[in-house]
């Protein structure tokens, strides 16, 4: 495709317009000025990157040109909503390992491990782990989002251990019924639907 | 998701610039548009631009939902915006280069191959539902909170920015969209300030890397001689200014949210993270190699300041000292997920 038929088209004018922009841009920017530094030049290499980007976009412009509405990516519509990772076993609960977890945002404590399950009809997350203010005092953090993606938090609870018996452990789980041991060896469980320790 | 993000330009609004400082705005805003066309008067922002909502990377992940999210920017988005996908640690797994991001409570790994997939798939969705007349700059981030921050890794990030630059040319997309990376560079993270150096050194001088990170226990008042005045963990003013501006491919787009409130000289209100930042540029301008550092942007949280004040914060700051910055160009605001 000849030049002139490049520049025919909006895309095309687009991209090198915006090369223009650049160039004209920072030797602007180079220009001395009144009430500010004698001159303020791009650093070198920082040009030479931005002249990268300008050659991108301009190419980009110019190849969009030639390819038109027969680019069939265009052609495909807006993705689906939001879905879980392929493979990812909704309604199935899984445990983090200890040393992948990471603690909820914004809860003071420290967390041992965690358990998930994710929705329909919530996604849930569970962490054991001990209260900041007391190294004593065992916490169950139980987050529930209403998407499988955990973007739309529905709420976030703090749940004391019954006793005073030290950092909690979740040890497994069998459906939403999670077996957690303590500092001191005691063994709890806790029920995911109720939010509550039980026997 | 808001849907109050369209950048606007408020030509005319404001005080006047100087003659100097409105040249200076007008290059700033210019050349970090890059793709920006239009009448050139249009270009002194001196009103807080629209935000862009940038995203912590979480949970389940599917191409799918990042061509949504793609498209769902797109549409709302108009004139020349930038993006910060951010996929969390920097990780290596056996052989592969990737990073760790926050999966129901704990942390899954993805590979540069994989990001550079889910990348991809925002711009698809973003290029399919956008105005023709809107540009993105899409950056892939990572953070300095990790022991594989690394030189070797900087420089995994960087071929897989190359990458996906490729695949958008490859596409036709380029004209609209461009790839960069990213890092959430804080001294408050576990990686030292020379591993995080190394990582930007091993990004290169090919593409762009915005650091997000914010200036942790800087100061907020004044600068000194190399190395600077210190930060939190052995930091110093130096390591700030090599990675947001002296590395070849270091631009800074701070994180300024809820920290204590300043007068500034001037009268103006900004903050203390703005200000951390505005020492660090104002270091480059008296002490650094490559002059002062240009902020090109502003990133609030969820939790912390609106994004219309995280951004008027930063430009106080950068226009209250001599000599001034001019314009700022961006705003963004950085949520949890998609």
């Amino acid at each position: 495709m000849s030049l002139r038929n490049v520049l025919t088209t909006n895309v095309a004018r687009v991209g090198l317009a915006t090369a223009a922009g650049l160039a004209l841009g920072w030797s602007i920017l180079a220009v001395p000025t009144v009430g500010r530094q004698a001159t303020v030049p791009l650093p070198a290499e920082k040009q030479a990157i931005l002249d990268r980007y300008a050659d991108l976009v301009a190419q980009g412009a110019a190849h969009a040109a030639r390819i038109g509405s027969t680019n069939p990516v265009d052609a495909v519509p807006p993705a689906a909503p939001m879905v879980p990772l392929p493979g990812v076993a909704v309604g199935i609960g899984r445990l983090n390992a200890d040393a992948d977890t990471v603690g909820p945002p914004g809860i003071p404590g420290q967390f041992t491990n965690s358990w998930y399950v994710i929705g329909p009809p919530v996604t849930a997350i569970v962490w054991a782990g001990v209260s900041s203010d007391d190294p004593s005092q065992g916490i169950i953090v139980v987050s529930l989002w209403n998407d499988p993606q955990a973007t739309s938090l529905q709420s976030t609870q703090v749940i004391k251990a019954p006793r005073q018996s030290g950092t909690l452990r979740i040890e497994s789980a069998t459906d939403y019924v999670l077996k957690l041991r303590a500092a001191d060896g005691s063994k709890l469980v806790f029920d995911v639907r109720k939010s509550g320790f039980g026997r | 998701m808001t849907g109050r993000y369209r950048w606007r330009w408020r030509p005319g609004v404001g005080s006047r610039p100087s003659i100097g400082g409105a040249r200076v705005a007008l290059a700033m805003a210019i050349a970090l548009a890059g793709t920006m066309v239009g009448p050139i008067h249009h270009v002194t922002a001196q009103t807080a631009p629209a935000f862009t909502l940038s995203h912590y990377v979480q949970n389940g992940l599917s191409n799918a939902a990042f061509s949504s999210s793609g498209c769902t920017h797109g549409r709302a988005t108009g004139g020349y915006v930038l993006v910060v996908l951010d996929f969390g640690q920097p990780w290596v797994s056996g052989a592969s280069y990737g990073a760790r991001y926050w999966y129901y409570g704990g942390v899954s790994f993805l590979s540069t191959a994989s990001i550079a997939s889910y990348v991809e798939s925002y711009a698809q969705g973003f290029y399919a539902c956008g105005a023709a007349s809107t540009n993105l700059r899409l950056a892939v981030g990572t953070n300095n909170d990790s022991p594989y921050v690394s030189a070797a890794h900087g420089a995994q990030w960087s071929a897989m920015v190359g990458s996906i630059n490729s695949w958008l040319a490859s596409r036709g997309y380029s004209g609209r969209i461009t790839a960069a990376g990213a890092i959430d560079a804080e001294p408050g993270f576990s990686a030292s300030a020379s591993m995080t150096r190394s990582w930007m050194a091993g990004f290169g001088s090919t593409w762009i890397a915005y650091n997000f990170g914010s200036a942790d226990g800087c100061s907020w008042t004044t600068y000194s001689a190399p190395p600077g005045q210190p930060c939190n963990r052995g930091w110093r003013q130096d390591d700030l200014y090599y990675l947001a501006w002296a590395a070849p491919a270091a631009w800074a787009l701070p994180e300024v949210y809820a920290t204590g409130l300043l007068t500034l000289p001037n009268g103006a209100r900004s903050n203390l993270m703005a200000n951390q930042w505005e020492m660090v540029r104002l270091y480059g301008s008296r002490y650094g190699s490559k002059g002062a550092v240009v902020l090109a942007g502003s990133m609030a949280q969820t939790d912390g300041l609106a994004p219309a004040t995280s951004w008027t914060y930063l430009y106080n700051s950068v226009n209250a000292y001599s000599p001034q910055q001019g314009a700022v160009a961006w705003s963004t605001k950085i949520v949890w997920g998609l």
